[in-house]
């Protein structure tokens, strides 16, 4: 007690402050060091951190989940401050694009007249459109799509960092964010959620250079994927070689990987070179300031259990006509090659047949035509006949949003 | 001046005569005031990285932030040490990966070799005029940025691209002297933390 209490007596200076005079030792806090061994600790300490943040990156890279939730947890710690900090930023930009419209008010009121002259036209053909629409979907039977329920939040975080683009919106689990639900901004598909906090959740915009997805090109009713390369244009990718995207033609999801709706609208085909389609998105990807985030509970329906299902490992056989030209049929699991290089094994195309009314409902998510669309048909109207001769879903369908709460 | 203290008051020992609270309360207000001054430029520069994290619309607040943190990393470790201590780079470097959702780990294990580097070379940094400082500083911050973007790429199994890594090499070779100017001042204002040789 008297060695402790004449330490202190002796230099109120800080432990670190070491003179010559007491080499011998000294208190530092609690625990006596020689200066050896202090000036040995201090030389440890960067060799030690370097050491364990090698370990963190190899245990976040190993166990994804504890970083995930040390992430999420930060997140919903910063982004209260985070929205904080953001509301004067919006206020400011909303301030000065009033300012700045003021000065164009007479050149934009002319225009807004013209626009709801044009408008009230397209409201006919809309109302039109929507009651024959209903009619038709009565006398078919339809079978309605189950409605999207959606969360709006305000993003309040850009926490994509260097290599990757996501936001964070302040909308959680508890207000019925789940991973894998869609983001919509006002004016079209912006991400999905990937990650999710207690009262935030992250988002990966569809410029990302880990997002894939599947889509449906409208005009030349081509499928290809979207693959993001944290340019603000995603690139087409996989898209038929003899069908190439159409520059300016409508860009929506398809719902064939049985993660998103089908007929989000995405974008338009640019060509930035040739032979190099990108989408424009519609949603402003630099500027998100309010997302929808959509539950449309695609992963729950799934195919029944058809009696005339073949089990893949039961058709080990000789196909139906005969030919043998896979060579690694009968070593393999055989419906799974069949599948992959596009020959169905024999009995399977009934079957397809029979599901193909209760799939209908499921991949086609119709439920009114915007009238742009319309016009977009009636332009390519030579592009209709096979598929109506065929009867077969038209890709066209539009997704309908919600009134969405910003224009 | 010793003082007799009554031996009722429970803070003192029953056979000193010295009361010990009279002594260390200045102690004690020039450590706190030290410790302040040890985590005064850690704790700004992450304050900065959450602030800039948010959307204020600023365009490449985002690309801003890891060269900020380089800057302000490496301007303390030559200039003054102690006031960006082993530990504080660790922490800086760790809050960045979660803000920035990096792979855990990554920014931190390059910010501690940039510390290293520059608390090694201090002494000759020091030396340099402010020209030559900054091109030593360019040179280093580009290695760190490529260092990055190869671990990056390689704990997530996939080469990023490198446009980002070029711009954030050049915007932070240009955060440099804005920043040096700011340090500067702070470094004169503000007292040492450092031991005194």
């Amino acid at each position: 007690m008297d060695f402790r209490e004449g330490a202190a007596w002796q230099d109120s200076l800080p432990c670190f402050a070491v003179l010559p005079v007491n080499a011998a030792g000294k208190t530092c806090g609690m625990i006596p060091v020689s200066i050896q061994i202090r000036q040995a600790l201090d030389r440890l300490w960067l060799p030690a951190m370097l050491l364990l943040s090698i370990a963190i990156m190899l245990l976040g890279w190993a166990n994804q989940r504890v970083t995930v939730a040390a992430r999420m947890a930060t997140a919903d710690v910063l982004s209260p401050l985070w929205s904080l900090v953001a509301l004067p930023g919006h206020e400011i930009s909303e301030a000065v694009s009033e300012l700045h419209s003021i000065g164009h008010l007479a050149h934009e009121n002319a225009q807004l007249r013209s626009e709801n002259e044009n408008l009230r036209g397209w409201y006919d053909v809309a109302v039109s459109l929507t009651q024959e629409n209903a009619t038709l979907k009565e006398n078919l039977h339809w079978m309605p799509d189950p409605l999207p329920s959606f969360v709006t939040g305000r993003v309040v975080g850009d926490v994509g960092g260097l290599y990757s683009h996501a936001v964070l919106i302040n909308a959680g689990p508890a207000n019925g964010v789940r991973v894998g639900d869609v983001a919509l901004a006002a004016d079209g598909f912006a991400g999905r959620v990937t990650e999710t906090g207690e009262h935030s959740a992250r988002i990966l915009l569809i410029n990302d250079v880990a997002s894939r997805i599947p889509v449906l090109l409208e005009s030349s009713h081509g499928t290809a994927i979207m693959a993001g390369d944290n340019s603000s244009t995603p690139r087409l990718i996989f898209y038929a070689q003899d069908n190439h995207p159409v520059e300016g033609e409508r860009v929506v999801t398809s719902g064939q990987a049985d993660l998103l709706p089908t007929g989000i609208p995405v974008g338009t085909v640019h060509y930035i070179h040739a032979g190099t389609p990108v989408v424009i998105p519609y949603a402003r990807l630099n500027h998100l300031s309010i997302l929808r985030v959509f539950n449309f509970e695609t992963g729950t329906i799934e195919s029944p259990d058809a009696p005339g299902r073949v089990p893949v490992t039961s058709s080990r056989s000789v196909r139906s006509d005969g030919k043998k030209d896979n060579p690694l049929d009968g070593m393999t699991l055989g419906g799974v090659v069949e599948t992959a290089t596009g020959h169905p094994p024999a009995g399977y195309q009934p079957q397809r047949q029979d599901t193909q009314g209760s799939e209908k409902p499921e991949s086609n998510r119709t439920n009114e035509e915007h009238p742009q669309n319309q016009n977009e048909d009636d332009n390519t109207q030579g592009d209709h006949q096979p598929l109506q001769k065929s009867g077969s879903i038209m890709p066209h369908s539009s997704f309908s949003f919600p009134p969405a709460g910003r224009g | 001046m010793r003082e007799h203290v009554m031996s009722s008051d429970p803070h003192s020992h029953p056979q000193s005569h010295w009361h010990p609270d009279v002594r260390s309360a200045p102690a004690l207000a020039q450590r706190l005031d030290r410790l302040a001054m040890r985590l005064l430029p850690g704790g700004l520069t992450a304050l900065a990285a959450v602030l800039l994290a948010a959307p204020t619309g600023i365009p490449g607040a985002i690309a801003l932030i890891p060269g900020l943190a380089m800057a302000s990393v490496f301007f303390w470790s030559v200039w003054r040490p102690a006031s960006m201590s082993v530990p504080v780079v660790f922490c800086l470097g760790l809050l960045l990966d979660l803000i920035g959702f990096a792979p855990l780990g990554v920014t931190a294990f390059v910010f501690l070799l940039l510390h290293g580097t520059a608390v090694h070379m201090r002494f000759g940094l020091m030396r340099l005029n402010f020209v030559t400082l900054w091109l030593a500083f360019t040179l280093l911050e580009s290695c760190v940025c490529w260092l990055l973007w190869f671990l990056v790429s390689a704990l997530s199994f996939k080469i990023m691209p490198t446009a980002p890594v070029i711009f954030e090499c050049m915007l932070t070779a240009g955060i440099y002297p804005p920043f040096a100017a700011l340090g500067n001042w702070a470094h004169r204002r503000f007292s040492n933390p450092e031991p005194q040789l």
